[in-house]
């Protein structure tokens, strides 16, 4: 363990992927012609035991900063030391501070049965017998694993491989652990249970968690922090909560006797019109700018017969969508959103 | 041990391959001695290597050939980095192409061919009454083990070029499956001068040829020498090659497969 403790440190990070083909050197088009770039003079810095969800558009370069982070890849400018220690050039004492899960790649052995893959990493680690059995226990017993070990993880299902992979990253209480969508195929159950396990890695040893994921449900349940990235860029560094209040919307959902139709649109003067779509049987939704929900709700009260009204906080996946769609190349804050603008049909 | 381990176990999943590793390791040393029979029919000798020298020469082939085939998983190398499975090993505390090595090392491709190769040159040995020495045995392995480590870093090496490129290296591969006719005749009965070279320069005379002329005394004791010094030599140089190759695939890596 460093003096550092597990914390992630870049410095102006880029990564550019240049591709040359026998074609384009007999055509003479420069590197600079084929590159594509996948990050662009990123910095950010990540506290030791801190946990962080990196969620963004595809593309949006960050699979590549967990590569960078993993010492996968080398930037092509700038810095990343995590931990103390370069990822890329120190890679043999780097690697065995951290754990990785890559959900889109099988990190276990085919072939053999599980329990192999887990002894073997023990072994790569020199984890002691003692030490092995005592996490091996827990993590069996945490994410349900006592069924699977004996088999080959060729018979296993995606979801299955992934809480094993899960289970070997963490068997030597990494300082970082780094996963890359790890809760793929895995159900609403088993996801809580493996949340609950990374909880308890950062409580009992300390870990740094850098999670990235499509799904806020899973960023919003394991991490304190969320970075947001965009086309090779960081738009949005902050807690979760800090990314609702980007949105001065709110959530109003409410339950209406004699469902008028698909849709219904609240005219309130001087705005545009507030659309509810309809969400369940009897309920509609929308997210209503908070100056407008008074108003709104006051509408709905008029015209329709109001069984129950829920308001909370707007969609975290209503801001995203709006940070991704926003203007290309404007990093940093999001301008204030106005009213929403939808164009919609009156429904009698 | 954790790696020999996990070999074995893999090993041990498919059963079928023993069996049918026998037979795969003993039909290349069955049909080169009927094929130098036949071709010595109606004479004593072909380039100075009768049927006894033959049978040992297909002996030590054998052998190399095994102990190369046990090292398949870096014709995978190729398929690996496209595929983005070198990353598994990269992001762990253990070398990426010896891990590569051992996922796909076959025990199955190693003891029959080892075991026939081996029988093969007991058989001539004695069959034959050739005179044997145990200096020059042991001086025979030492030249096999160069052989097939010289053989391992020039596989490795083109593994690590598909690394370098982003690809397959299908095409380098073929040609190099084909060089496997150069270990199973003799150098000196190879008259081109342009094959001579490549026998150097492939460390391919280190893989039967050389191991065999000292088993059997054909060569004196400063040729012994010379041919040791130089199998170390091109073992070195392969070696740099190879180290020069890892450094730069660390950096150019790209890892394909998002």
């Amino acid at each position: 363990m460093t003096d550092y403790g597990f914390d992630i440190q870049a410095e102006g990070l880029s990564k550019t992927y240049f591709r040359r083909r026998l074609l384009d050197v007999l055509r003479r088009r420069s590197p600079e012609e084929t590159a594509r770039v996948g990050i662009r003079s990123l910095s950010l810095s990540i506290s030791a035991g801190e946990s962080v969800g990196i969620v963004g558009p595809n593309g949006a370069g960050k699979s590549t900063l967990f590569k960078l982070m993993c010492g996968i890849i080398a930037p092509t400018e700038g810095s990343i030391v995590v931990g103390g220690w370069r990822p890329q050039e120190d890679r043999r004492r780097f690697t065995r501070h951290i754990g990785v899960v890559m959900g889109h790649k099988n990190m276990l052995w085919w072939d053999i049965p599980a329990r192999h893959s887990l002894r073997f990493c023990a072994a790569l680690y020199d984890i002691g017998d003692e030490s092995f059995e005592e996490r091996r226990d827990y993590l069996v017993g945490a994410l349900g694993l006592s069924n699977l070990l004996e088999s080959a993880p060729k018979r296993l299902s995606l979801g299955q491989r992934r809480l094993i992979e899960c289970a070997c990253a963490c068997l030597h209480a990494p300082e970082l652990l780094l996963l890359d969508e790890p809760a793929i195929g895995l159900d609403i159950v088993v996801r809580n249970r493996l949340a609950k396990v990374l909880k308890h890695m950062q409580e009992e040893y300390g870990t740094t968690i850098v999670l990235v994921s499509h799904s806020l449900d899973d960023v919003d349940m394991i991490c304190d922090r969320a970075l947001v990235m965009k086309e090779g860029g960081i738009i949005f560094d902050g807690s979760l909560d800090d990314l609702r209040r980007l949105d001065k919307s709110r959530g109003v959902r409410v339950s209406l006797d004699g469902a008028p139709g698909e849709r219904i649109s609240i005219k309130v003067p001087g705005a545009q019109p507030q659309v509810f779509r309809k969400a369940g049987d009897v309920q509609y939704q929308c997210d209503v700018p908070e100056a407008l929900v008074s108003p709104v709700l006051s509408a709905l009260l008029d015209r329709y017969h109001v069984r129950n009204v829920e308001i909370g906080a707007a969609s975290v996946e209503s801001v995203l969508l709006d940070l991704y769609e926003e203007e290309p190349g404007r990093g940093g804050e999001r301008p204030h959103p106005g009213p929403r603008l939808e164009t919609s049909l009156y429904c009698e | 041990m954790c790696y020999g381990a996990l070999c074995l176990r893999r090993e041990s999943e498919f059963q079928a391959n023993f069996i049918f590793g026998l037979l795969q390791g003993a039909a290349p040393v069955v049909f080169t001695v009927l094929f130098w029979a036949a071709v010595l029919e109606d004479r004593p000798a072909v380039g100075g290597w009768g049927l006894p020298e033959l049978c040992v020469h297909g002996g030590f082939a054998s052998m190399v050939i095994g102990i190369i085939g046990s090292i398949i998983g870096l014709r995978e190398m190729g398929e690996a980095v496209i595929s983005g499975e070198l990353d598994k090993y990269i992001v762990r505390p253990m070398c990426p192409v010896w891990g590569l090595i051992v996922e796909y090392c076959s025990f199955s491709q190693i003891w029959p061919y080892v075991a026939c190769g081996v029988a093969s040159i007991v058989l001539a040995t004695t069959r034959f009454q050739l005179e044997f020495s145990l200096l020059r045995s042991l001086d025979a392995l030492f030249l096999v083990g160069i052989g097939a480590a010289c053989w391992v870093l020039i596989s490795g090496c083109v593994g690590l070029l598909s690394n370098l490129t982003g690809n397959r290296m299908t095409g380098l591969w073929a040609c190099m499956s084909q060089l496997e006719m150069l270990y199973r005749i003799p150098v000196p009965l190879i008259s081109s001068n342009a094959v001579h070279w490549i026998v150097r320069i492939l460390a391919v005379g280190f893989i039967a040829t050389y191991p065999s002329a000292v088993f059997l005394g054909k060569f004196s004791g400063e040729a012994v020498v010379v041919t040791n010094v130089v199998g170390v030599t091109a073992l070195c140089a392969w070696g740099v090659l190879f180290g020069i190759l890892s450094r730069a695939c660390r950096r150019a890596h790209e890892s394909f497969g998002g």
